[in-house]
């Protein structure tokens, strides 16, 4: 008498437990290789934009404050951030187009001296102010230039662009700041 | 005596009720830009830019790769070493100031991910892995032991006392027994 083969029979619970381990890891996998780690997460869409009072190049001083009841965009940028410079013409241009919209550069990690001189040479249509110690970046969780919060009326952030901008995100963008 | 001076002017939030000459404000008066006041009483003078490094270090540099706040040299590692040091001398405690960096970069500034929420999967993972591997190690041999027990051509007895092995009788069967 010998007893049943064993070679040949499927072991259920193992393959089970296996596959739902094999599953899983794909998941995973699935979904971080659809992100990108180094990719800084919006976290302050949807908050109250927070407040700053701040100098603009010519030493005039402006607080978030004093701008509650009007659209605003606030732009991070800098002399030494290329795609800051892609950006500049539709922001100007954006500037001239939405008269009630309160447009405000922010020079980040920079000296005054050189975003003046630029701005001289480029053109500027709004007041463009100075974060000495990097502070009000630091408040409003900026990973990089260029960029971009859109506030509406109420002082909350609608939208926080993370690149340059182009003609497809800034209309829209503009639009929902305006309409709320 | 500077960084306590320079302390009020960072209290700008409690700029109406304190004057430059009540430097206590570290005591429960929250500076601007966060909720509460600090947990505890301003640590030693000394101690600040230590305790700051130590938080600093686990914080990630929003505009580096791979790099902690601590390590690098960029503008946002410094501006946020500068306001590290600024809530630690107040006497904010280090759970304190990772909440007011979270609240602005979310749990990705975090180095090391909280143990919290969803997180505490990650955290319990490799322990998970490591008992599921020692069970199925278990396992494993307590089957190969079970199977050997069970093996019915398996014997103890040493080696010159056994019978005949079965192949060999296997082969004499086919033969007939004929030697």
């Amino acid at each position: 008498m010998t007893s049943p083969p064993t070679e040949g029979r499927v072991k259920w619970p193992i393959l089970l437990v296996g596959l739902v381990l094999i599953v899983g890891l794909v998941m995973v996998l699935a979904s971080g290789f659809g992100k990108n780690p180094n990719a800084l997460p919006d976290a302050r869409t949807g908050d109250r934009a927070p407040a700053f009072a701040l100098g603009d190049l010519d030493g005039e001083r402006w607080t978030l404050e004093e701008l509650s009841g009007r659209p605003v965009v606030l732009n991070f940028w800098a002399t030494w951030c290329g795609p800051c410079k892609l950006e500049h013409p539709l922001l100007l241009s954006a500037a001239r187009a939405y008269p009630d919209v309160v447009f405000l550069g922010v020079v980040y990690s920079d000296e005054p001296g050189k975003a003046r001189r630029y701005l001289d040479e480029q053109g500027s249509a709004y007041p463009h102010l100075v974060d000495p110690d990097g502070r009000v970046a630091l408040d409003y969780g900026v990973g990089g230039v260029p960029e971009t919060y859109f506030i509406d009326r109420s002082g909350m952030i609608v939208q926080k662009v993370a690149a340059p901008l182009v003609p497809q995100v800034i209309r829209p963008a503009l639009d929902r700041i305006r309409a709320r | 005596m500077m960084l306590l001076g320079w302390l009020c002017v960072a209290a700008a939030g409690a700029k109406d009720v304190v004057t430059e000459g009540e430097v206590a404000i570290a005591d429960g008066v929250a500076l601007d830009g966060m909720p509460e006041g600090p947990a505890g009483p301003a640590p030693d003078p000394e101690d600040v830019g230590r305790i700051a490094h130590g938080i600093a270090a686990k914080l990630r540099c929003p505009v580096c790769q791979g790099l902690s706040a601590a390590d690098s040299t960029s503008a946002a590692a410094l501006a946020m070493q500068k306001r590290i040091k600024e809530l630690g001398a107040a006497g904010y405690d280090e759970q304190q100031i990772e909440d007011y960096f979270t609240e602005r970069y979310s749990e990705w500034i975090l180095l090391e991910p909280s143990s919290q929420g969803l997180n505490q999967i990650l955290w319990m993972l490799p322990w998970v892995g490591a008992g599921l591997g020692v069970g199925i190690a278990a396992y494993t041999m307590a089957s190969w032991q079970r199977r050997r027990a069970e093996d019915p051509n398996r014997t103890t007895a040493p080696i010159e006392e056994r019978p005949r092995d079965r192949y060999e009788r296997m082969l004499l069967d086919e033969l007939g027994d004929d030697p």
